[in-house]
This record gives structure tokens, C-alpha cells and sequence, in this order.
């Protein structure tokens, strides 16, 4: 007995290193590409490094953070004209006229500049921000995720479910339906970005004319008011047959017994979508949001290829601060930010949906 | 029997439309591509070109370095590939198998690190990779791969933990140490997640942009998304024809890769981190 349990704890000794040295090289890995890098990006954004220069960076505490994050509100006052002494008005559109932001904003200790403006119970505001551009492409990011990904859900689910019950040609539809999701990103947004051309060259005018809709020229990729959308529709035809693919795998887990016994007891179509699809596809569907939610979130090339720097998201934003300005202590800052924007999302998700690691 | 009529047609319909949304574009881009640039601009737009046109495709192969892309777009899928097969799959061993004290702990540190986008950690990646003197190379683009991408050990721990224990109980009882259990029983069930892992890891390569930018300068050493991004960069007036062309081409290897091994990618998908 005493024998036995000595080679049984040397075994155990053994495979014990045995698993240390196997995971070596992976340690490596995560400390070179991640682990380090991380702390060297946390360093630095609070510094005022430049990228490429000889210089030597200065300690800037949190200034690269309020740069980026510095936002009021100022109200606008109405201007008034001078003669009738009510607000002055639009010779053309008719609309109330408004101080201009500029002369609002503050200029000390950091210049502000306009993100956009609303009226609330009747006044006019303005949101300002130091560096709107990183604003507008949080903003944008944010809503590009939410949106594009929600979008991929429902009619991910919807052709998961169509796929899974029998028709005839279901084979041939579910090989097919990854056809888009296999089209490089660089490929398909050139490709989109071509078919939304604001001429006669853009199918997508041609068509919508065809049907009575638009003039023929609308600028999708220049116009700012389509942008985003063109950019939404773009991932989602991409991205969905990725969504389904998932969706469709944790279908498939679901045993076929259960929609029998359903049926025995007299549910419908619709009771057993509720009381056994759903609950039953959770786990699924919770890591394929917080999958496609983290990809969505580090969107670059689509922003970076379809809109040519017009606009940016997080990601894009931060390549263009660092190659584009060389402010390495600006882009590593952006990068923290970034890194708590994602790491709140997946918290958020593993505690809302309950992902389970095992 | 009315009510499934109904729902029957109601499957071919949207199955109809969905089918039309996913595929035109990708049709109207191969058509394109044997359109001559002149046909670009009919109006109204025709489906199909007048005749088939392949002086494009020759324009192309004289105009462009693709094939230089090619080839450097093969050698990093098949570098990486290779590494990330050979490395992640030992790495997720111990942590499906083995006990030991923080095991819990440093999954938990390779799930964290999955979530750190590429483009937070490329500056200081940039500098280290210079300091090794490895800028324009592929290197940067290849070793770490052979270092096990934590996505990867995720991958193959979910599928390993899949199968059932009692094989490497009874492998041991026959005397198989550690490693001859993993060579002898885990590797050869778990071909559909190898198999799973290589087709993504191939497709993921193939459209690899953000990392290729950052550490390739040469147009030698370009791959075929940076190559053909900066391609249509360098044009005057953007050449559609062109462009359609070569998209054409970068189409078809994915979807082909795609179409031989969908069946391993759905066992591989079912088994793992979508349980």
C-alpha cells in the first residue's frame, strides 16, 4: 500500500513537470506578444513618445487620456437679429439660427472642438470634445458592433433554423451559404465600394432606381448619413453565414427526442421554438456574440479601405495616430481605452449569458 | 398538411432571396472580370459581358506582381498553419489532461490574452520584432505561430476534453506514458479539430491585412490582400477591371478550400469552444 502510493505521488511528480515544460513555449508566446506588450502600451500612454525619433519621451501623467476624453456641453445661444430683436432666422431653410460652437467652446487649458449638436426642452447645445475624431469614431465603432452584430444574430438564427429542417437542396444551400464569409475583407470592401459607386458604375443605384428609390447618385461611402450603414450591410452580408454556421452547429446538439415529446404533448411550432430551441441554444449563441462582439469591436479594414481615412473606428484610428502622426504616447493610450472598452463587453457577456469555460 | 404547404414554400422563399443576396455580388464580380473596362460603364448595367474578354487577366499578371503575392500569401498560410497545428495542439494537452497546481489559473491567463485585439500590442510588437532585427522579413508573420496562438489552445482543449477518459486510463494501465498516450490515442481522434484548425488558420491568412502592413514593407514580400490594396493605391484612376479580376482569383481558392472540407469544419465547430 505504502509502495503503491510513493510511485503513485512520484507519477504524478513526473507528469507535473512534464506539463510545466509543455507549456513553456506558450508562456513565452503570451509574454512576448501580449503580456509585455500590454505593459509597455500601458507605460507609454502616459507618455509623450513619438514613433521613429530619437527624442527622449517626457512623462506626461494623464494628459494623452484627457486629450482623447475631454468632452463638455455648453449651451448655444440663440443669435438674435439686431432689427427685429428676435432670433434671426435662415434666409433660405427657415431654420432658428445659433451662436457658432467655436465661439462657445472653450480654448483654455485645451481647445475644444464640435462633435454635434441637439436641442433639449427648447435650447440649443453643443457637444464638444478635444479630439472629436476619436469621439465620433468610438461612437461609430460602438454603434457599427451593436447594430452589425445584432443584425448577424437574427438572420444568422433564421437561416440556421430554415437550414436545419428538411428541404430539398438543403446539402447544396448549406455548403454554399459560407460563400461570402470565405471573400477577404480587403476583397469585399473594395468590391462593395465599387457596386455602391454614386454613378451608373454602382449597381446598387442602378438597382434601387430601377425600383424607384433614390436619384441614381447616392453617394454611399461620402455621404456621412449612409456611411455607416453601407458599412453595416457590408459585414452583415459577409459575416452572417459565420453566424449561421455557428448557430446551425448548436442546433444540430439539440437532441430530436425533445421536439418529439413536445409534439406527444401537443406543443406547436412556435412553443417548441420558445421552450426548447432557445434555452437550449444559449451556451451557442453566448459565445458566438461574445466572438463576434470582440471581433466587431477591433473592426480596421473595412473602416480602413471602404471610407479611406473620411472616418474612423477605434482601431483605424489608432494606426492613423501612430503611423500617420507618429504619437506613440496618443496611440497607446487610445489602446488601453480600447482594451477596457473589450474587456467590459466580455465581462459583461460571460456574466449575462453565462458562458461556462468547460 | 395546408400549414406545412405553406411552410415549405415559405423555407424555398426565403431560402430564395437569401441565396440571391449572398451570391449576386460575388457573381457580379466574376462576370466583371471578363468585362472589357468600357462595358463597365453600359448603361443599363448587363449581367454577363458581350463576349468573354480575358484581356483583363492578362493585363493583370503584367501590370501586378500577384503571383509574387501568391506565393508569399502561401508561404505564410503554410508556415502558420503548420506551426500552430504542431504547437497549440501539445499545449492544450496538459491543460485537458494533466493535473497540476494552476492549471485553473493559466487557462484563465490564455483566455484573457484572446481578448487583446492585435492592434493594442503592435507598437511595442514593432519595436521588439526591430530590436531582433526581423522588420521585413516574415518572421514576425511565421515564429509565433510555432509558440501556440492561445485562440488555438482554446480550440483544441474544448475537443480534447470531448473525448472520453477512460481511453487514457486504459492506455495507461497497458504501460503508455504521457506522451504515448497523446501521440497514440488523442491525436488520431481529434483529426476533425486539426483539420478544423487548419482550414480557419488557412482562410484567416489568406485575408490577413492589419499584421502584414505593419511588419512588410517590400513589394517583394507582400501577401496577396496587402498586395492588392496597395495595387489599387497606386493607380491614377481606380482600373475596376482590374481589380475585379484579381478579386476573382482571390475568391476562388477559399471557397474551394471551403467546399472540400465543410463537413470536418461542422464536427469541429459542434465539439468545441460552441458546446
Amino acid at each position: 500500500m505504502m509502495f503503491k502510493k510513493n510511485t503513485g505521488s512520484k507519477l504524478l511528480q513526473r507528469e507535473q513537470r512534464l506539463a510545466y515544460l509543455l507549456l513553456l513555449p506558450t508562456f513565452l508566446v503570451l509574454i512576448v506578444v501580449a503580456l509585455y506588450p500590454l505593459g509597455l502600451v500601458f507605460v507609454t500612454s502616459f507618455t509623450d513618445r513619438t514613433f521613429a525619433s530619437p527624442r527622449e519621451p517626457n512623462y506626461v501623467g494623464f494628459n494623452n487620456y484627457a486629450q482623447l476624453l475631454s468632452m463638455t456641453i455648453r449651451e448655444l445661444p440663440p443669435l438674435i437679429d439686431e432689427e427685429t430683436g428676435l432670433q434671426a432666422v435662415d434666409q433660405k431653410t427657415g431654420e432658428p439660427l445659433y451662436e457658432r460652437p467655436l465661439r462657445v467652446l472653450p480654448r483654455e487649458p485645451r481647445r475644444y472642438r464640435e462633435v454635434s449638436q441637439f436641442s433639449f426642452f427648447g435650447k440649443r447645445y453643443v457637444l464638444g470634445a478635444s479630439d472629436p475624431d476619436f469621439i465620433k469614431a468610438v461612437w461609430d465603432t460602438l454603434v457599427f458592433t451593436v447594430i452589425s452584430v445584432l443584425l448577424e444574430t437574427i438572420l444568422g438564427l433564421g437561416i440556421a433554423l430554415v437550414v436545419n429542417s428538411p428541404f430539398k437542396g438543403r446539402g447544396v444551400m448549406r455548403a454554399a451559404m459560407l460563400v461570402p464569409w470565405a471573400v477577404i475583407t480587403v476583397v469585399s470592401a473594395r468590391m462593395w465600394q465599387w457596386m455602391l459607386a454614386p454613378t451608373r458604375v454602382g449597381v446598387i443605384n442602378v438597382i434601387l432606381q430601377g425600383l424607384g428609390l433614390g436619384d441614381g447618385n447616392i453617394a454611399f461611402l461620402s455621404q456621412p448619413e449612409w456611411q455607416l450603414p453601407a458599412l453595416i450591410m457590408v459585414d452583415v452580408w459577409k459575416t452572417t453565414p459565420f453566424m449561421a454556421l455557428l448557430l446551425l452547429a448548436g442546433l444540430q446538439l439539440i437532441p430530436n427526442e425533445l421536439y418529439e415529446a413536445a409534439r406527444v404533448d401537443g406543443a406547436g411550432s412556435f412553443r417548441q421554438f420558445i421552450s426548447i430551441t432557445m434555452p437550449l441554444l444559449r451556451p451557442t449563441m453566448a459565445v458566438a456574440l461574445v466572438f463576434r462582439t470582440l471581433d466587431a469591436l477591433r473592426v480596421f479594414d473595412l473602416f480602413q479601405v471602404m471610407l479611406a481615412q473620411s472616418r474612423y473606428s477605434m482601431a483605424s484610428y489608432n494606426y492613423y495616430q501612430l503611423i500617420g502622426n507618429r504619437a506613440m504616447g496618443q496611440a497607446s493610450a487610445i489602446g488601453v481605452i480600447i482594451f477596457i472598452f473589450i474587456f467590459i463587453f466580455a465581462v459583461a457577456y460571460i456574466r449575462l449569458l453565462g458562458v461556462k469555460t468547460d | 398538411m395546408n400549414t406545412r404547404a405553406t411552410i415549405k414554400i415559405f423555407q424555398y422563399l426565403v431560402m430564395g432571396v437569401v441565396a440571391i443576396i449572398m451570391f449576386f455580388p460575388i457573381l457580379w464580380i466574376i462576370t466583371s472580370s471578363f468585362k472589357p473596362l468600357i462595358e463597365f460603364n453600359s448603361y443599363p448595367p448587363s449581367l454577363f459581358p458581350s463576349h468573354l474578354y480575358f484581356e483583363n487577366y492578362t493585363q493583370l499578371f503584367l501590370q501586378s506582381k500577384i503571383f509574387i503575392y501568391l506565393r508569399n500569401t502561401l508561404i505564410l498560410i503554410v508556415g502558420n498553419t503548420l506551426g500552430t497545428l504542431l504547437s497549440s495542439s501539445i499545449v492544450a494537452y496538459p491543460l485537458a489532461r494533466m493535473e497540476f497546481k494552476g492549471r485553473d489559473f493559466i487557462f484563465g491567463i490564455i483566455l484573457a490574452t484572446m481578448m487583446v485585439p492585435t492592434f493594442v500590442t503592435i507598437v511595442p510588437q514593432y519595436l521588439l520584432f526591430r530590436e531582433f532585427g526581423w522588420l521585413d522579413t516574415f518572421l514576425p508573420l511565421i515564429v509565433p505561430a510555432f509558440f501556440a496562438y492561445p485562440y488555438n489552445v482554446f480550440l483544441f482543449r474544448q475537443f480534447y476534453k470531448t473525448i472520453p477518459k477512460e481511453l487514457d486510463e486504459a492506455a495507461k494501465i497497458d504501460g503508455c506514458n504521457s506522451w504515448q498516450i497523446f501521440w497514440r490515442i488523442i491525436v488520431p481522434l481529434s483529426r476533425p479539430i486539426f483539420i478544423t484548425i487548419g482550414v480557419l488558420s488557412s482562410i484567416f491568412w489568406w485575408n490577413e491585412f492589419f499584421t502584414p502592413l505593419i511588419f512588410i514593407d517590400s513589394e517583394n514580400l507582400k501577401p496577396l490582400s496587402v498586395g492588392s490594396y496597395s495595387f489599387s493605391r497606386t493607380m491614377f484612376i481606380i482600373r475596376w477591371d482590374l481589380l475585379m479580376a484579381m478579386s476573382t482569383i482571390m475568391i476562388i481558392p477559399p471557397m474551394i478550400l471551403y467546399l472540400f472540407t465543410r463537413r470536418y469544419i461542422m464536427e469541429g465547430v459542434k465539439t468545441t469552444g460552441i458546446k
